[in-house]
């Protein structure tokens, strides 16, 4: 597992990287077929050269209408992609929550993920963060109630639920 | 459904146990499954009951493995393209011609008797052996006579059926009269079997000219002549078969010879490949009382009633003499 605290140098460019789109095969020439992950590869590359707040829904459903797929039931996992690194990237950038909760929002609507999906992706990220606090402070052997309640207060700002919390403090053994 | 690994940068992944390759679903509906599968079995069972013609049973095999689901995912990721309903179908269409045009050919074999007589005959030959062991000689005799018969009969009742004789070749047509001609015992059945494929070739050659295969039909009108050489039907057939083929010189000469054994088709034709050229050659004078003089002086026509007029004298030819 990558660990946030190595990715130091990523904090100030959204975590996308423009991808070659990959070349047809003689059927596809054949064909007039289009290599399907190329519709995926064209969202990547749209996310990396576009500013967000620039990009909307529109452009998404466009280029699945170009590649004739459906992308988010084709290639759901990398859209969830996308945003979880999106959303590691954005608590990386401000440490203590999600000060830019509008762009995450806007990146949920161009992305067309669930609320369900973007809640368990937020648990998912959202414990690596909150353990990685929480071994910061115990590492002295003190866990103070001061520490305690800005613990409490960051798992509020994570949306991290008192079950998810609760097994981590377990974990560490606090 | 699909992923695609490294289009987040290394150092930017994050849950990498989450976002992994092979979290793919079957969303493939129950119709299509269900359509597919038995698609695919009664296209084994028809190579199964092909076997006994081999490039169609493979035919129907390669079909029927071709609508697997599994075999067909695995030849869209080897081949990487998408195997879509209009391709399946234009492939499939493709390989049902040869399948087609395979059971046309089988069937035709089947209508003529199921097998070629000469296969049907060396089968029969063992237990017709047996047979003859056990009976006395002339009895033998008797029995290989009525099947030696039959078998001609098959010949002969294929050979005269207008129907069946246009479907098949000029080489199957000779095979069956060297096989009915070679078992032919007396000279009725061989004159017999003479008359029958004289008229299946003849046949032949007619579909052939329906067809506009003129040259082959000229072929064989032809190799029909050697024995036929004063038979006017023919005569025409291959002068016909000449003027469709720009050669009015040979056609000319067949028409000729069908005219002297009096064939009226024959000569309407020559008169439209070879027609009559009139060429004038001079003129004659015509007098009052009906006479004709060639004298072109005052004194013309002076004894018969003067001169009435001047009409020309013409010379025939044809192109071809």
């Amino acid at each position: 597992m990558k660990h946030p605290e190595n990715m130091n140098s990523m904090t100030t460019q959204p975590p996308y990287q423009k991808v070659p789109l990959v070349n047809k095969s003689f059927f596809q020439n054949l064909f007039k077929q289009e290599p399907d992950e190329n519709a995926i590869i064209a969202v990547n590359n749209l996310l990396a050269t576009t500013p967000m707040e620039q990009i909307n829904r529109a452009m998404i459903l466009k280029i699945g209408v170009e590649y004739k797929v459906d992308i988010n039931k084709m290639f759901p996992l990398n859209m969830q992609e996308f945003y979880a690194a999106y959303l590691n990237f954005i608590l990386r950038k401000h440490q203590v929550g999600y000060e830019d909760d509008d762009s995450l929002q806007h990146l949920q609507e161009i992305l067309g993920l669930s609320n369900e999906k973007v809640q368990e992706l937020h648990e998912r990220v959202g414990k690596i963060w909150y353990e990685k606090a929480l071994k910061k402070c115990v590492k002295n052997g003190v866990f103070s109630h001061g520490e305690e309640k800005a613990m409490a207060n960051y798992a509020r700002n994570l949306r991290l639920p008192e079950k998810i919390t609760s097994t981590v403090r377990a974990e560490v053994g606090v | 459904m699909k992923y695609i690994p490294n289009l987040i940068p290394e150092n930017a992944k994050i849950i990498p146990e989450y976002f992994v390759s092979g979290h793919t679903t079957d969303q493939t509906s129950f119709a299509k499954k269900f359509f597919t599968t038995a698609g695919a079995v009664f296209l084994y069972i028809l190579a199964l009951v092909s076997i006994p013609h081999p490039p169609l049973a493979i035919l129907f095999f390669i079909m029927a493995t071709g609508l697997l689901l599994p075999v067909h995912r695995w030849l869209e990721r080897k081949l990487r393209f998408t195997f879509t309903s209009v391709i399946k179908a234009a492939v499939y269409s493709l390989l049902l011609i040869p399948s087609f045009i395979l059971i046309v050919n089988n069937g035709d074999d089947i209508k003529a008797g199921d097998k070629p007589v000469v296969v049907e005959a060396s089968e029969k030959q063992p237990a017709e052996e047996q047979a003859a062991s056990k009976m006395d000689p002339a009895q033998a005799q008797a029995q290989h006579l009525l099947m030696v018969q039959d078998s001609i009969r098959k010949d002969l009742v294929l050979l005269n059926n207008p129907e069946k004789i246009t479907n098949i070749s000029f080489d199957e047509i000779d095979k069956r009269y060297d096989h009915a001609i070679a078992l032919a015992t007396s000279p009725e059945e061989t004159a017999q079997v003479d008359r029958a494929v004289e008229q299946a070739r003849m046949a032949s050659v007619s579909r052939l000219m329906k067809s506009k295969k003129y040259q082959d039909a000229l072929n064989i009108l032809t190799v029909l002549m050697i024995d036929h050489p004063d038979d006017a039907s023919m005569l025409y057939q291959r002068a016909l078969c000449y003027d469709k083929l720009g050669d009015d010189e040979e056609a000319v000469k067949d028409l000729k010879r069908a005219m002297e054994l009096g064939s009226a088709e024959a000569n309407t034709l020559h008169d439209k490949i070879n027609p009559e050229i009139k060429k004038v050659t001079g003129y004659v004078t015509r007098c009052c009382d009906g006479s004709t003089s060639y004298s072109t002086g005052r004194g013309t026509c002076s004894h018969h009633g003067g001169v009435c007029g001047r009409e020309p004298e013409y010379e025939t030819s044809r192109k071809y003499e």
